[in-house]
């Protein structure tokens, strides 16, 4: 080895003579303990971040899932639901910022007139047709139905419509009200008639075209407002209004 | 390393500070001092390769200084070796001090610096060769 390296080497804690100046380590001190609470606000602003991510990733899928169910009940040609029709009400509270529309008295009396009108439409004044097995089946057919029909009447209610006025959407009512006096003209021939296939279909064939409306108005209720919020950018809350079909 | 108190006191600073930002990164305590030793180190060769600009040293030169007379320096006060290293123009320093006292090879040295192997060889002769020059002129005028 070099002798001269070899030798400083030897004698490397002699040549260590220089200090730094007491300034140095207060500079040093300071800067070290004024981290962490550096580190604290990034810690904190880290999870806030994701946190923040988290609440809004959760509303999305909150809100996704809740417009599922709907799409997917109005797919369904057969009913299955079988709860009560008191659901939509129970989602009355969250319209409150409705501008234009009484909404809860008006549900109410929509999701519970099938309920009352079923007794009377089905009830024995068909005395000549005692078709009991047939009555129940009917009715059962006509709970879930109406419960479907309920549901999704309550989820198009309860969009709230940026753009266009109720009236935009009047054709839709019109449809509906056509088919809710067919629905009874064909209650009226089941109650003096008895309950045959045919009359059977045209009532199926009858909710079908009702839940059919229903997701057709929905659908163009997307596009409007999609529309609206492309076109035009911030939504007016003061122009929101619902739609009582 | 660096020749002067002001950027040797700044790199000091640095080094701790990267040190305590980086601490979970060591993984014993014990090691912590040679640890910090290579932070410090490495923020000097940071530093010189930010500063210095090297010239090729002439590598006929090389030959000139191998083989050493006399152990010159065994007479010499600490002192006055550690002054005269500190005295050393940039460039030659560093390579002295990484050679010497932190006992890198000339290839590390290159490597590290961004120069050649032989360049770095020739700065290290330069350097031994001024500190002998230095020191050999002050003895003889101060005894």
């Amino acid at each position: 080895m070099d002798e001269l390296k070899k030798y400083l080497q030897q004698h490397a804690p002699e040549l260590d003579l220089d200090e730094p100046r007491s300034e140095v380590w207060e500079q040093i001190r300071s800067e070290v303990q004024g981290k962490p609470k550096a580190k604290l606000v990034m810690l904190v602003t880290r999870w806030a971040v994701a946190a923040c991510v988290l609440a809004l990733a959760g509303i999305g899928g909150w809100y996704l899932l809740r417009q599922e169910p709907a799409r997917e009940i109005a797919k369904v040609p057969t009913p299955i639901v079988k709860q009560p029709a008191t659901v939509p009400v129970q989602e009355q509270p969250e319209r409150k910022e409705t501008v234009q529309q009484p909404s809860e008295d008006r549900l109410t009396a929509r999701v519970e007139t099938p309920h009352r009108q079923h007794p009377q439409a089905v009830k024995p004044r068909a005395a000549g047709e005692p078709n009991s097995n047939g009555m129940a089946a009917l009715n059962e057919l006509e709970n879930s139905f109406t419960q479907v029909i309920n549901l999704q009447r309550a989820r198009v209610s309860n969009i709230p419509m940026y753009a266009e006025t109720p009236e935009y959407f009047a054709d839709f009512k019109t449809q509906m009200r056509q088919m809710e006096k067919d629905e009874k003209t064909i209650k009226t021939d089941i109650a003096k008639r008895g309950l045959s296939g045919e009359l059977l279909d045209q009532l199926i064939n009858l909710y079908q075209q009702k839940l059919n409306i229903l997701k057709q108005l929905q659908i163009e209720m997307n596009k409007t407002n999609n529309r609206f919020k492309q076109n035009r950018g911030p939504v007016d809350s003061t122009r929101t209004y619902f739609l009582n079909i | 390393m660096t020749g002067n108190r002001a950027d040797a006191e700044d790199i000091l600073q640095e080094s701790f500070i990267i040190a305590f930002r980086n601490l979970h990164q060591l993984k014993e305590a014990v090691q912590f001092g040679g640890w910090l030793k290579r932070i410090v180190v490495n923020e000097c060769i940071r530093h010189s390769k930010k500063n210095q600009y090297w010239n090729e040293w002439d590598d006929d030169r090389n030959d000139q200084m191998v083989s050493e007379e006399t152990e010159w320096w065994k007479t010499v006060d600490f002192t006055i070796i550690h002054r005269e290293i500190k005295g050393l123009p940039d460039g030659c320093r560093q390579v002295f001090n990484l050679f010497v006292i932190e006992d890198y090879s000339h290839k590390d040295i290159a490597g590290q610096l961004g120069i050649s192997e032989s360049t770095s060889k020739s700065q290290y002769h330069r350097a031994r060769q001024l500190l002998k020059e230095r020191i050999t002129k002050q003895l003889q005028i101060h005894g």
